[in-house]
This record gives structure tokens, sequence and C-alpha cells, in this order.
């Protein structure tokens, strides 16, 4: 009986802990504000917290940091493209990062609107689409800029110069598809997860930035290999 | 609800997003400068390049469902200028302290397993471990105190936080966490353990 009884003791402990609230020095000793696996692992009854963003979100980061190490062992294969046109590497990780970015800014949104009721889970709502029109008009302008400002600075670097069209051509054209790629990959994830009452913020921005940094970088890699 | 696609809103989005994420995505052409700088350290401490993009990636990813959950509280008027850092920033400040101790534990040990696994020159797991929760924990601190005065200025200037707050983060993120990595590796180089 033994056994058992220590178990039950440990049990009614946590209870006791829940009943005071997560997170609160509840029996005046520093280890009861410590979480422990249950906590992180189990989803709350009361939806609001940091339980619930823990246990909402600890699956897709550590999906992601297995997808990055996978990532930057697969990109050193293909480094060897890139080294061809040395003006890409510049603005490699300024490239792939705004993408992420763009589409987290609409994830934010959807993610706000969704939760405040203005928007619909569905694909016919206009604000849907005002997001997507205006993250890829956003797109368009910052690549034009940012093929611009790499071919200014490549001679100051001391890189190679090639043509400015030929850059422009490969940076819009590059950026443009992986955005289009990138935003209708994050309407259908905030809708399953908004759905499923999962807080689109803690899956969608992990997701996007990432998916982001791979499509991207294959994207300019393809367009590369087609115009250069 | 919204009946019909309004060009106002989409004009809205574009205006207060478009300059800031030019400027981000200019500001990121030196990360790129640092890394280049980090040959030695790289050299020294084999395996620390396996690590970094996804150390990178995850200080980005966690800093920045902060900022966007920290965007729609203000939405919902729950975490205002007003209030300032109130309990449910502090909430929300926590859950990031803890999936950031998660995920470096896991970055840290599966860089190590797979350079065990390939055959790489690597350095003991305790300095994998060491150097991912340091330098996620100090970027982390860093990003974390950004990303909510960076939410709270742009609410107190009237624009909304939604399109400023995530690009700050991912863009600043990239920058702070290739510094702070630098930093760590060059005490770390002194004090390997065996």
């Amino acid at each position: 009986m033994r056994p058992r009884r220590r178990l039950s003791g440990f049990i009614r402990w946590r209870q006791r802990r829940k009943l005071r609230g997560p997170g609160t020095a509840s029996e005046g000793m520093w280890y009861t504000m410590l979480p422990t696996l249950p906590d992180i692992l189990t989803p709350p009854r009361v939806t609001s917290g940091w339980r619930t963003i823990v246990s909402q979100s600890w699956l897709v980061l550590c999906g992601m940091v297995a997808l990055n190490l996978i990532s930057g062992f697969i990109l050193q294969s293909n480094t060897t493209t890139l080294v061809g046109i040395p003006i890409l590497l510049l603005v490699l990780p300024s490239f792939v990062n705004t993408s992420g970015d763009i589409a987290s800014v609409m994830a934010s949104h959807l993610s706000t609107e969704l939760q405040l009721g203005r928007m619909k889970p569905q694909w016919s709502d206009p604000m849907i689409w005002e997001n997507i029109a205006s993250a890829l008009f956003i797109r368009l302008v910052a690549s034009l800029v940012l093929s611009v400002v790499a071919y200014l600075a490549a001679p100051v670097l001391g890189l190679a110069v090639i043509n400015l069209l030929k850059v422009i051509a490969i940076i819009t054209i590059a950026g443009f598809l992986s955005e289009v790629i990138v935003e209708f990959t994050a309407v259908p994830i905030a809708f399953a997860a908004f759905k499923r009452n999962i807080d689109p913020n803690n899956i969608l921005s992990p997701v996007l930035t990432s998916v982001g940094d791979i499509i991207g970088v294959y994207i300019l890699l393809m367009i590369t290999k087609l115009l250069g | 609800m919204a009946k019909e696609v309004s060009v106002g809103r989409i004009l809205k989005i574009i205006r207060e997003a478009l300059p800031l994420i030019i400027l981000y995505s200019i500001i990121e052409i030196p990360a790129g400068g640092i890394f280049s700088r980090m040959e030695e350290e790289i050299r020294r401490l084999p395996g620390l390049l396996l690590m970094l993009p996804a150390i990178m990636d995850i200080r980005g990813d966690i800093s920045s469902s902060y900022g966007a959950r920290i965007c729609t509280a203000y939405h919902m008027g729950i975490i205002t200028p007003e209030t300032g850092f109130n309990k449910y920033a502090m909430e929300n400040a926590s859950a990031t302290l803890v999936l950031t101790f998660i995920t470096s534990i896991l970055s840290g040990a599966l860089a190590w397993l797979i350079t065990i696994f390939t055959g790489m020159p690597h350095i003991a797991l305790v300095n994998f471990l060491i150097i991912a929760l340091v330098v996620n924990y100090l970027a982390g601190f860093v990003l974390l105190s950004f990303s909510y005065f960076v939410a709270m200025t742009a609410a107190r200037m009237k624009l909304d936080p939604n399109n400023v707050t995530v690009p700050a983060i991912t863009a600043l993120g990239d920058v702070i966490t290739i510094s702070v990595t630098l930093v760590v590796a060059k005490i770390m180089m002194g004090w390997l353990i065996p």
C-alpha cells in the first residue's frame, strides 16, 4: 500500500497546486514555481496563460528545430550554384527573410481578425483577399528595392557586377513566386488551427518563417538556373 | 464583418508595412557580414555551424509568436500602452521562457547527434547545450523587451502593431542572435569542456 499512498499524495499535492493557480509560489518553495512535464504536455482547462501557449506550440517548434537542422544540411550541397553569381549570396539572407516577414504580417492580421470575429474562416471572406493582395504588392516593391540596393552595393563590397536587369528579374520573379506559395500555405493553416480552438498566433508565424526560408532558397536557386 | 474587398484597408496595410519591410530587408544585409567574420569560431568549434540556422530560426519563431500574441491582446484591449506590462504580458513572456528551454535543449542535442551519426568532428554535448541555452536566453531577453517596446510604440503612434512588430523581430532577431552567438562563441573557445 505504501507506494500507492505516496502516489496519491503527489496527485493531491498537484491538485492543491493547480487550485492556487499555475506559476504562483503556492507552497512557499521555489520549486513549486517550476513547470512539471504534465504542465507542459497537457492543455489546461482554462484557456489562457502560459500553459496554453506552451502546450499549443511546443510540438510545432520542435518540428521546426528538426526541419532547420535538415535544411541547413541540404543547403550546403547547393552552394556551388550561388557562388557563380556572388551578388545573390549578398541578398540571400535578406531575400529569404522577407518572405517570412511579409507572411508573418499577414499571419498576425489573420490571427487577430479571426479571434476578434471580424473574419470568418472561409476563403470567400474579402478580408483574406485584401491581405493577400497587399502582401503581394509589398513583396513586389520590396524585391525591386532590394535588387537595386544589392546592385549598387556589390561594387562597393568588391563583388562581380552582372546586368542590372538580370538581377531585378531574378530577385523579383523569385520573390513574387515564393510569396504566392507562402501566402497560400498560411491561410489553410490559420483556418485549421482556429477551427480546432488553437490560437493561430502560436503556430502560424513559426511555420511561415521556416517555410519562407526553405521555399525562398529553392525558388531563388531554380530561377537562377533558368535565367542565369 | 466585411462584405466586400475594401481598397482602403489594402492601402492602410501597404502604407504602414511597406516602408518598414524595405528598411528591415536592408538591415539584414549586414547579418551576412557578421556571419563571414565567424570563420575562426566555426573552425575552433566544429558543429556550431550546423546548430546556427536552427538557433537563429527558433529564436525568431518564439519571439515572433510572442509579438503576434501581444498584437492580438492589444486589439482585444488586454495589453495596451495604458495598462503597461501587466499579468497577461507576464504570462506570455513566461511561456516563451519555457519554450526557449525546451527548444534549446532539443537543438543542442539533435545537432550533437547529427555530428555523431555523420562522423563529423564535434565538441562535447555539454558545450552544445551551454551554447544553445546561453545564446537563446540572452538573445531572447533582448528580443522580448524589444518586441514589447515596438508593439507599444506602434500603438502610441496610432499604427496597427500587426503591421510592424513581427517583421521587426524577425529582421533584428537575426542580427541580434548572430552577434550574441559571436560573443558567446568567443568566450566558449577559452572554456571548452572536454
